[in-house]
């Protein structure tokens, strides 16, 4: 309890100075660079949200989290969707960790209700999946990645909240399909209890493994049943591997 | 058609539209929870199943129920055992006796109106 009240209260007091640092510089940005079009907002939002995430979890969180991400793939940051398994509500801050292309999330309505943070998912022009159709998601995509702008997805849909990976909602594999774009998939592990389902924060280490991107070739070859299903097989093995290093056992 | 015709059609499908592996087709497989399958990919498989069997399954509120692989084959073998049941002959599969008992329903429908 006395732990979490810290953690939360040093990852507050950042976010505090990172807007009262940042938003001046955010401002200025859209007045000078956007000339106030949607697409230069969101970009411009994008990239604090980007390096916001960043100063959370190499800054607000230590000492008591250590993240360390590792590229396995040897790739260059490319405009696809990425797609990770979701073990905690940490998992969205950690995407930042893996490009430092500013990128667009795919969530669930409720974040986008959020006061602060939902404002910014809004301008910076995330994909909910939860409110829109399957073809609404598709043309956003489409309109996102020909921006060249990564998508983070989650296709768990919801925390598994331990070692597990629920099964995979298969509507982002369709629009990599459509789009005839990269998965690129990026495992987490480690963060299972950082916080846990519950909201209480722990210590630990997290490791975020980018692994090769999946082409375009393979994603046309593979109907999307067997081709989210290879996807969820990749990362269950690499979290099993990543769960090893860190000392944990998966259950 | 029988039970084990039914089952082999509706594998059939699992296998054609979704390249589920077969040996993962077991009767007490749950559709969403065991196979993976989410609600695109059960769009998939109901284009197939109504492709295969020749029947239309829009309407249908039975198919809302179906949890398992097992309630799969049950609701074909249910849909064939109701139409015998009317004496509607299945063997030329269920698809051509769906046909034939909606010109039944269409002609007792319209009875009271031709001249005696």
């Amino acid at each position: 309890m006395v732990l979490s009240f810290i953690i939360y209260g040093q990852v507050f007091l950042c976010t505090v100075l990172y807007a009262v640092c940042a938003i001046p510089f955010f401002l200025s940005g859209v007045l000078f660079l956007t000339g106030f079009k949607k697409e230069n907002v969101a970009k411009v939002a994008r990239f604090f949200i980007l390096w916001y995430g960043k100063f959370v979890i190499y800054v607000a969180l230590k000492p008591y989290v250590w993240v360390r991400f590792e590229n396995l793939s040897g790739e260059k940051s490319v405009a696809g969707i990425y797609i990770f398994n979701h073990r905690s509500s940490s998992d969205p801050f950690l995407v930042s960790a893996v490009t430092n292309l500013p990128v667009a999330q795919v969530v669930n309505d409720w974040p986008m209700k959020l006061f602060f943070f939902g404002f910014f998912a809004r301008i910076g022009e995330y994909i909910d999946i939860k409110s829109m159709p399957f073809e609404e998601a598709l043309a956003k995509a489409r309109y996102l990645i020909g921006k060249n702008v990564p998508l983070m997805v989650f296709p768990e849909g919801t925390r598994s909240g331990g070692h597990h990976m629920n099964p995979f909602h298969g509507a982002f594999f369709r629009i990599a399909k459509e789009l005839n774009c990269p998965l690129i998939p990026v495992a987490i592990a480690g963060n299972e209890r950082i916080p846990t389902r519950s909201f209480k924060m722990h210590c630990g280490r997290i490791l975020i493994h980018r692994l090769p991107a999946i082409p375009p070739e393979t994603v046309q070859r593979l109907k999307p049943y067997p081709l989210k299903n290879h996807v969820h097989r990749i990362l269950c093995e690499e979290t099993v591997r990543m769960d090893r290093k860190l000392g944990h056992e998966q259950k | 058609m029988t039970r084990e015709e039914i089952v082999e059609a509706v594998n059939a499908t699992f296998v054609e539209m979704l390249e589920v592996p077969e040996e993962e087709l077991k009767p007490e497989k749950a559709i969403f929870k065991d196979l993976g399958l989410d609600s695109l990919d059960m769009v998939d498989l109901m284009i197939g199943l109504q492709r295969r069997f020749g029947v239309s399954l829009r309407q249908n509120e039975e198919i809302r129920k179906i949890v398992t692989l097992g309630d799969v084959y049950d609701f074909f073998v249910n849909m064939e055992e109701k139409m015998r049941e009317q004496g509607i002959d299945t063997s030329k599969g269920l698809g051509a006796a769906a046909r034939e008992m909606e010109k039944r329903e269409e002609s007792s429908g319209s009875t009271p109106d031709k001249p005696a």
